[in-house]
């Protein structure tokens, strides 16, 4: 299995029901059409498993929707518990140059996404911004792979408090 | 004893195994034309490596250690040039200090930036494996036939440009054939004549197609 990018889902919020109803919005994209020129199907791209929800109540702490509101905690549950989880085939599991927040705005508010850029070597999180939920493969499979960085994507929308490549 | 020999076997056999792993990404020049000419100009100006291995944990740091620097030279530019796009790839071993960079339309990097991260996880490459870069539809593009003059747009960190001299590899542009007609351009080291030869017979990815080819014949 391929290394997949982190959905931070609250604990509280029925995070089962929520994983399904946004991994659909972000797989809605009409990036993988782009990048396959239409000769193959969505689902047949290595972007489509790409994200992958993090359902923090079977982890090993528990995190909150009041929580979520500090993104350095996601941070922490990360690399404390995931940067070391690996495959049946003893590869890494996790993708950590990213991660992707379901918070409060996601869930009551425009339905955005928040994503995070992780600075690895330093352990710190080194950008954030908002991004439209089907315009979130877009940005994390870059951020995934540092070939483009948030700020970026910030000049691509004008400086505008959501990316939303669909605009 | 036995157990010995058999551990050597073993590591030896796993050696094997990761140099035949490494696979081929095509690039379509029709896609990203502005970013093919980077890696053009990167590897036959520049001597830049073809074969390449992924090293995603390190990415961020390779990324800041280059010309583009943070944030980015090129914002503030107009829409054809407003994203730093590099080569060796930043998401790479090869990638980081010394990388040659180019100022690109942010949303051809970042098509390439999503072609390469879904080639990654489509053919399991992970941190360590090899993979070789190669270019399709390069017709009338400048520094992906001979010409290596800079037409200014090229950079790399003056130290780095510098210390990157003793190493430089000199290539020969090759074209081949796929079972589908495309033409694929590769570099082969000129201290290797018809090393790439042996790619004949094997696939390659079309990164904007997200599909594997037959690379059949050579084209020249």
């Amino acid at each position: 299995m391929p290394e997949s990018i982190p959905l931070y889902i609250p604990s509280d919020q029925d995070p089962e029901s929520i994983s399904e109803s946004i991994l659909n919005d972000i797989r809605s994209t009409d990036f993988l059409n782009e990048i396959t020129s239409g000769e193959e199907s969505p689902q047949e791209t290595g972007l489509w498993n790409l994200v992958q929800p993090v359902l923090s109540s079977s982890s090993s702490s528990s995190l909150t929707l009041s929580q979520f509101s500090n993104p350095s905690n996601l941070l922490h549950h990360a690399l404390q518990n995931l940067r070391q989880e690996t495959d049946q085939d003893g590869r890494k599991r996790w993708n950590l140059n990213g991660l992707i927040l379901v918070d409060q705005t996601s869930l009551q508010g425009d339905g955005s996404l928040l994503v995070l850029e992780v600075d690895l070597q330093k352990g710190e999180i080194k950008d954030q911004l908002r991004c439209a939920r089907r315009s979130v493969l877009e940005v994390i499979s870059n951020i995934s792979i540092s070939n483009m960085s948030l700020d970026e994507y910030r000049n691509m929308c004008g400086g505008a408090e959501v990316f939303d490549s669909g605009q | 004893m036995l157990n010995k020999t058999s551990l050597l076997l073993a590591i030896c056999l796993l050696a094997a195994v990761s140099v035949v792993r490494s696979a081929t990404v095509t690039f379509d020049c029709a896609k990203v034309p502005n970013i093919c000419s980077n890696d053009c100009y990167a590897i036959q100006c520049k001597g830049k490596p073809t074969t390449l291995h992924r090293d995603s944990e390190n990415s961020s740091l390779h990324r800041t250690q280059n010309a583009c620097k943070s944030p980015n030279r090129c914002s503030g530019n107009p829409d054809d040039s407003n994203s730093c796009d590099e080569y060796p790839f930043a998401s790479s071993q090869e990638g980081g200090a010394g990388a040659v960079t180019r100022c690109v339309p942010a949303h051809e990097n970042s098509v390439q930036g999503g072609t390469l991260s879904s080639f990654y996880s489509a053919n399991s490459i992970v941190n360590g494996d090899a993979y070789t870069v190669a270019f399709t539809s390069t017709a009338g593009l400048q520094y992906c036939s001979s010409s290596c003059t800079n037409t200014g747009n090229e950079l790399i960190r003056k130290d780095d440009h510098l210390q990157s001299r003793p190493n430089f590899t000199q290539y020969n542009r090759r074209e081949f054939l796929t079972d589908e007609g495309h033409v694929i351009t590769m570099f082969e080291r000129v201290t290797e004549p018809r090393s790439l030869d042996s790619l004949i017979g094997t696939k390659t990815w079309l990164a904007h197609e997200e599909r594997e080819v037959t690379i059949v014949a050579s084209k020249d």
